[in-house]
This record gives C-alpha cells, sequence and structure tokens, in this order.
C-alpha cells in the first residue's frame, strides 16, 4: 500500500477522458469542425446519439463521423471534401434517423443515426473502453460497502 | 441485455421484483435519453406504469413532493441549474434508502467527478456517453444490496429514518441496536458519528467515525467527516493518515490539491512535497479548472522552497505556478510574495512586464507595482507607474506606500509629498497611522 498521499496520485485522474468527433455532412457538403461543439450522449450497437449544433443535419442525411483521441491537439481542424481524415482513429459512415431539440441546451439537437458503414470490432473495443471507465466508477462507488475485509 | 443476467433464472427473481413494485422519476430535458433508460431498467422488471418525468427542476419538485417516487434518475444539472438540491427534497419524502435511492447521469467521465456522488451517497452515477449494457450494470449493482437486505441494514435504515425526522436519541439507540447485527458496522458507526456531532459531543463523535473506519477503510462518509474532525481539533497528523486513506481508495479531486500540500508541509513530509512538484511537470494540457489547482498548488511549494532557501526549486515552481494562474489575484499575490522572500524580484518583473495585464483583473496591477516598487532602482519609474495606477482606479495601500517611500527617498516637494498622504489617508483610512509614520521616520 502507497505510505504518502503523494504517491497515489494519478495522471488519468486528471486526464479527459473519451472520444472527440468532428463530421461531415455527405448530403448537405457542410462540416462540424469543433469537436467541442458535439458531444457523444449514447452508444448503440449499431449506431450512435451525437449533441451537435441545429441545422447540421436533417432526417436521411449521411454524415462521415471522425473519431479523435483525446490526446490529439490539433487546434484548427480541417476536413478534406471527400474521403478520409488522417487524424482521426476511426471512422464511420452514419444515416440520420431522427433529430430532437435539445431543450436543455440552447442550440443544439440530439440526432440519433445508424451506421451505414463502420469496422464493427473497433466500434465493439470502443464501447468496451466506455464500459471500463463506467465499471471503474461502479466500483468506486459500491466497493465501499463490500464487508468482505475487515 | 446485460450477458450475466437471465431473467428466467429463480436466484434473479428477488430483483425483478424489487424493480417491479419501485416507482421512477427521471429527470432530463432529453426524452431520447429518458427513453433509453427505461428501456434499461424495464429489462431488470420495472413497469413503465411506474414511470414520471420532468425536463425542469420545478416540475422535478412538484413531482417529488406528490407522488414522492421510490428512485429518481436525474441529471446533474438541468437548464443550467444543479440537481443535487433534489436529493434532499427526496430524502425528505423518501428517508429509507433501501426502499428506495437516487442516481445521477453526467456528462464528465473522469474519475475526479465521483467525490460528490459519494459525498450524497448516490446509487448510482451514469456516465455519459449512455451504454445499454453499462447502464444495466450501473442500476443493478446500485441496488443490490437493498434487495434482499441484512437485519442490520434494515436496523441501520430505521435508524435513518429517525434520524432525518430529527429523533436523535431514538435514532442512536436504534443504530446501537443495529451495532449488535453486524460484525463490520461502519454504517451506524457513522451515523453515531454524525449524532455525537450535533449534539458537539466532539470526542465521541470522532471516536465513533473512527470506529467506522476502523471497520471499513473505503467507507467514504466517515472518512470525509473524520479528515474534517480532525483539522477542526488541529490534529494535522491524523488528518494526514485519513487524507492518505482516501488517496489510496478514491481518486484525488484537483481542487484538494493545494489543501494536500500544505497538510504533507505542516507534516514535514518533505517526500511528498518532492513528488507533487515532479507530479505536476507530468501534466500535459490541463484543464482550466485543473490549472487553477496546479497553480495553487505550486504557489505553496514556491513558498515552501522560499522558506527552506532551495532557490532554484522555489524559482521554478513559481514560474510554473504563474504560468498556470490565468491572472488569478490570491495567486500572483502569494507567488509575489514567494518571489520578494527569494529575493529574486527581478524574475517576476520581468513576467509581468511580458504579459498584457489589461486582460486580467485591476488589482493585479497593484502586485505588479509592489514587485517593480520592491526590486527597480528606477524611483522615477515607480513614481510613473504609481501614479497612473491611481488615476485608473487601482486601488491598493501598496501603491499608496510604495509612493510616499518613493517620493520622500526622491526628496520630492513637501507639498507633493502632503497631498499624496491626504490622498492615501482619504482612500485607506484605516492605514493613517502608518502613513504618517513613514514621513516621520524617515524625517528622524
Amino acid at each position: 500500500m502507497k505510505k504518502l498521499i503523494s504517491e497515489c496520485l494519478s495522471n488519468e485522474t486528471f486526464s479527459a477522458f473519451g472520444y472527440r468527433i468532428v463530421i461531415r455532412n455527405e448530403t448537405s457538403h457542410t462540416q462540424v469542425t469543433q469537436p467541442e461543439l458535439i458531444s457523444i450522449k449514447e452508444l448503440k450497437n449499431n449506431g450512435i446519439i451525437l449533441e451537435m449544433p441545429i441545422n447540421s443535419c436533417q432526417k436521411s442525411h449521411t454524415l462521415s463521423l471522425f473519431f479523435l483521441s483525446p490526446e490529439l491537439t490539433i487546434t484548427k481542424i480541417k476536413l478534406p471534401k471527400t474521403g478520409a481524415y488522417n487524424e482521426a482513429e476511426m471512422e464511420a459512415m452514419t444515416k440520420v434517423e431522427h433529430i430532437e431539440v435539445n431543450e436543455g441546451k440552447n442550440g443544439t439537437v440530439l440526432v440519433d443515426m445508424n451506421f451505414t458503414q463502420i469496422d464493427l470490432k473497433r466500434w465493439k473495443k470502443i464501447i468496451e473502453q466506455y464500459a471500463a471507465n463506467q465499471n471503474r466508477i461502479d466500483d468506486m462507488l459500491m466497493n465501499q460497502y463490500d464487508r468482505r475485509e475487515k | 441485455m446485460s450477458a450475466y443476467f437471465d431473467p428466467k433464472d429463480k436466484k434473479n427473481q428477488a430483483i425483478l421484483d424489487y424493480f417491479e413494485q419501485k416507482t421512477w422519476l427521471f429527470i432530463h430535458s432529453s426524452s431520447i435519453v429518458r427513453s433509453s433508460i427505461k428501456k434499461t431498467i424495464t429489462q431488470l422488471g420495472a413497469k413503465a406504469s411506474n414511470f414520471s418525468d420532468a425536463s425542469n427542476i420545478e416540475d422535478a419538485k412538484k413531482i417529488i413532493e406528490t407522488k414522492k417516487p421510490h428512485y429518481v434518475v436525474a441529471n446533474k444539472t438541468i437548464q443550467d441549474v444543479s440537481t443535487i438540491p433534489l436529493f434532499d427534497a427526496h430524502m425528505k419524502v423518501m428517508p429509507n434508502r433501501i426502499q428506495g435511492g437516487f442516481f445521477i447521469i453526467t456528462e464528465e467521465a473522469s474519475q475526479s467527478e465521483i467525490a460528490w456522488a459519494l459525498e450524497y451517497e448516490m446509487d448510482g452515477i451514469v456516465a455519459v456517453p449512455l451504454n445499454g449494457t453499462s447502464m444495466f450494470n450501473t442500476f443493478l449493482n446500485g441496488v443490490q444490496r437493498k434487495v434482499t437486505p441484512t437485519p442490520y441494514l434494515l436496523k441501520t435504515e430505521e435508524g435513518r429514518v429517525k434520524y432525518l425526522q430529527s429523533d436523535l436519541d431514538v435514532a442512536l439507540d436504534l443504530f446501537k441496536a443495529a451495532l449488535l447485527l453486524d460484525k463490520t458496522p461502519f454504517e451506524s458507526c457513522a451515523f453515531m458519528g454524525q449524532i455525537y456531532y450535533d449534539k458537539g459531543l466532539i470526542a465521541e463523535s470522532i471516536a465513533s467515525f473512527q470506529e467506522s473506519v476502523n471497520h471499513n477503510p473505503r467507507y467514504f462518509k466517515s472518512l470525509k467527516k473524520l479528515n474534517e474532525l480532525y483539522y477542526q481539533e488541529k490534529n494535522y497528523s491524523k488528518a494526514y493518515d485519513i487524507n492518505l486513506l482516501m488517496a489510496q481508495n478514491y481518486p484525488t479531486a484537483p481542487e484538494r490539491i493545494p489543501d494536500l500540500i500544505r497538510l504533507s508541509i505542516i507534516n514535514r513530509k518533505y517526500e511528498d512535497i518532492a513528488n507533487y512538484f515532479k507530479f505536476f511537470q507530468t501534466i500535459k494540457d490541463p484543464s482550466m479548472q485543473m490549472q487553477n489547482c496546479l497553480a495553487a498548488g505550486l504557489a505553496i511549494l514556491g513558498k515552501y522552497f522560499a522558506t527552506t532557501n532551495d532557490t532554484a526549486k522555489g524559482v521554478e515552481a513559481l514560474l510554473a505556478a504563474y504560468k498556470f494562474s490565468n491572472g488569478k489575484y490570491e495567486i500572483l499575490k502569494s507567488i509575489t510574495q514567494s518571489f520578494l522572500d527569494l529575493k529574486k524580484g527581478e524574475i517576476l518583473l520581468d513576467l509581468f512586464e511580458k504579459t498584457d495585464l489589461n486582460v486580467w483583473a485591476k488589482e493585479v496591477q497593484a502586485l505588479y507595482f509592489r514587485t517593480l516598487h520592491g526590486t527597480s532602482k528606477d524611483d522615477a519609474k515607480v513614481m510613473q507607474v504609481g501614479e497612473k495606477l491611481i488615476k485608473n482606479g487601482v486601488m491598493d495601500v501598496i501603491i499608496y506606500r510604495g509612493m510616499i517611500e518613493r517620493s520622500i527617498k526622491m526628496k520630492r516637494d513637501s507639498r507633493y509629498i502632503e497631498n499624496l498622504i491626504l490622498d492615501a489617508n482619504r482612500s485607506f483610512p484605516e492605514y493613517i497611522d502608518e502613513f504618517a509614520s513613514l514621513v516621520k521616520n524617515k524625517s528622524l
């Protein structure tokens, strides 16, 4: 067991977790290249729900999603008009199924989309990473009630 | 559905029954999110007819008061308003936490977010982005121990209800009875500690919380309260031990780091100090919040190194503190004093003069003046800067003090000095005697 408080500090605690996303709308030929404007709300087996600026897309639009590592420090992102973005860890193509105005945050919508093209193995790994983070949180909250040790 | 939960398995029947009889309130502005959560707990046996929704705080409060739902699942903020006060509101209507509970949904997925959930004894944090399987496990883990509660837990909850009804003596008796029902009754010990504290019996309170921690060194509620109590009693050695237990089991929230550094200094844990310093240097791209904590922590380290005359480390820490200070006055005040104590004010002066101080709060310019006055041989420049700051409305006694001292040194016209002192007295009447003594001392 560590004997000093300072030895217990971990970089992991203070580092940001989770991917950031930028989007290219293949239907309207527009882009959202500021990752701080997009947040991932739900991970589904075959799709994803994102919060993004209003009017970024409409129902049935095709979107290319580019997943960026949280460590990526590029300040200005420029997506090519077509094709891959080299800085992205992963890409996916989606079709917008449903859009809901986000009452919790003005000027944003929640967009429910299904994948039309994705590396499912890599997607599964991403889901597992997020699940592992949730498990760590669950353990921290619940292990304190563990009565096995004295 | 979780791969590990079979609703047809008889051993899971108690869980399904538990969820089936519970009523739920979902507090989130998005119907998509509320649907996802409902879908998950329906798989655990909850019934749609037992669900209520709220998309704002007022509706949530009304539903809690009128319908008294067993469980609340709330986003941490709704329309930029914190939902944490709803936790207390829910506790009032559902004090028995075996019968009910509270889950929070949070956008921040970092581990340091957990501290407040531990403090409020939340039953679970659902981290966004949501995921069906993960959510399932979070809800299941959160209620598992409540499904078939032991006699000890039942008695403890009885005690909690009485405590929340302010019936302290009856509650105390119930907790004492609960102690006999479990080998490690840390929850009941903690409640007893709280009751003793409420009654002003600090020694007894400490003893009970300590007993709780002895039974379970991970029980956050007791660790937190014991830390507060040891600080209150100025027992910094014990406070260190408790904080060590906390740090061993839970991530340290960045805002706690400055206090932890102070604690290490008080306890002469010099290795800690060296470690903190090394640790801060490894943090890349800290967030704004982290920068504030780093700056405060580094300023404390710089001050410490100044007291031990470790000039090189002191300057290094203070330079880093300045970099992360973002113009925060209190941090810069500490940095200024430490640089002057180290007799390295010229390094800080250079930093100030290279910074656009106009983007920071006006008060910081007084610290620039102080540094200038403390290091510069150029009397005229000091006076010029001082006059400009006063004209721009930067009100700080440091400026008047410095200008009076320099005016006397420069043998300025006596009328000028008198007017300066009149102005100083008007702006800072509580320093009249000090300003007078400055002139008197120089006249002797």
